[in-house]
């Protein structure tokens, strides 16, 4: 087989290496063209947000690990999971969204990914299942705001009402996320939001009422901020080991990544 | 089309970034690069040419 790069040079796409990611490739075409090629239908390679590559890299999942990634569709950090895991350990990538978890499935199955169940229920009830999980992801359903940049209709939608709406729901989630990890086991929570109140004011959440303890963390090349200390209200001084990502920093979406210990 | 940047967003982005909102809004009403990533799972590592 031909190596991958040199093929999609020739269709004269130029390629800039992500710096925090081994594999990951920055290209100047538009996405009607970059899922259209051959290479895109048999996996080779999956289309995913320079940003959003870097929770998995905070969660450095290990290939003895279980691994839960609790609001998973349509399956980007999930396959490159899968992909850090070598296909090895377990994950459990779950979602409540029929539509969605289709679209997962079908990730998967394009990618390879063999060492993943897929389980369908809402993520705020994971827990009744009894299962204990070393790591978990969750990168929660947000008002998306970071991802204003690649996506305008996004900024028709921004409302405080909505902010505060999710910041309540994604609580929920953490106090589930909680429940399913075990003792000193590692909880990765992200956004692709830039909201300190579906950010930092969850971290202190978590912090305050659940007890966690807030890991400090860096990703080699990356540009990025400390959380915030103040927003309204002021965050329990761990919340700065929680970092920011704004699109000026590295021309990517707006993200937000916490790691987490029980 | 343009993007139409909120007032209520701009006051509170502004608030959070300070000096630094202009260079903000100039990234956000421009279009970032797409990025991918090459699937190892499929194509072992030692097949895909690095190109820097």
């Amino acid at each position: 087989m031909k190596k991958i790069l040199p093929r999609l040079i020739e269709k004269g796409w130029k390629l800039e290496r992500i710096p925090w990611w081994k594999t990951g490739y920055r290209v100047d075409a538009k996405t009607e063209v970059l899922t259209k090629t051959l290479e895109y239908y048999l996996g080779y390679y999956y289309i995913q947000e320079a940003a959003s590559m870097i929770p998995p890299l905070v969660l450095d999942p290990k290939q003895n690990e279980i691994i839960l990634d609790m609001c998973a569709a349509p399956g980007s950090k999930t396959t490159q999971i899968a992909e850090m895991m070598g296909n090895r350990g377990v994950i459990v990538a779950n979602d409540n969204n029929l539509k969605r978890l289709k679209a997962l499935r079908a990730n998967l199955q394009k990618l390879g990914v063999m060492n993943c169940v897929v389980t369908y229920t809402d993520a705020r009830d994971f827990w009744k299942s009894g299962l204990k999980f070393d790591k978990i992801l969750l990168d929660v359903p947000c008002s998306g705001s970071g991802s204003i940049v690649t996506s305008w209709r996004i900024m028709n939608e921004w409302s405080v009402r909505i902010i505060k709406r999710m910041s309540r729901f994604q609580k929920s989630l953490l106090v589930a996320a909680t429940r399913c990890l075990s003792k000193d086991g590692i909880l990765v929570y992200s956004t692709c939001s830039m909201e300190p109140e579906e950010n930092e004011e969850n971290v202190d959440f978590a912090v305050r009422k659940l007890g966690l303890e807030v890991e400090k963390f860096k990703i080699k090349n990356l540009k990025c901020r400390e959380g915030m200390l103040e927003w309204d209200k002021k965050y329990d001084k761990s919340v700065t080991n929680a970092v920011r990502i704004f699109p000026h920093d590295n021309l990517t979406e707006g993200f937000f990544v916490c790691k987490l210990r029980k | 089309m343009k993007l139409r940047i909120k007032p209520e967003f701009e006051k509170k982005y502004k608030k959070i970034l300070g000096d630094e909102y202009e260079k903000f809004e100039k990234v956000l009403v421009s279009r970032i690069c797409k990025s991918f990533r090459v699937n190892t799972l499929k194509i072992d590592e030692k097949n895909f040419t690095k190109i820097d």
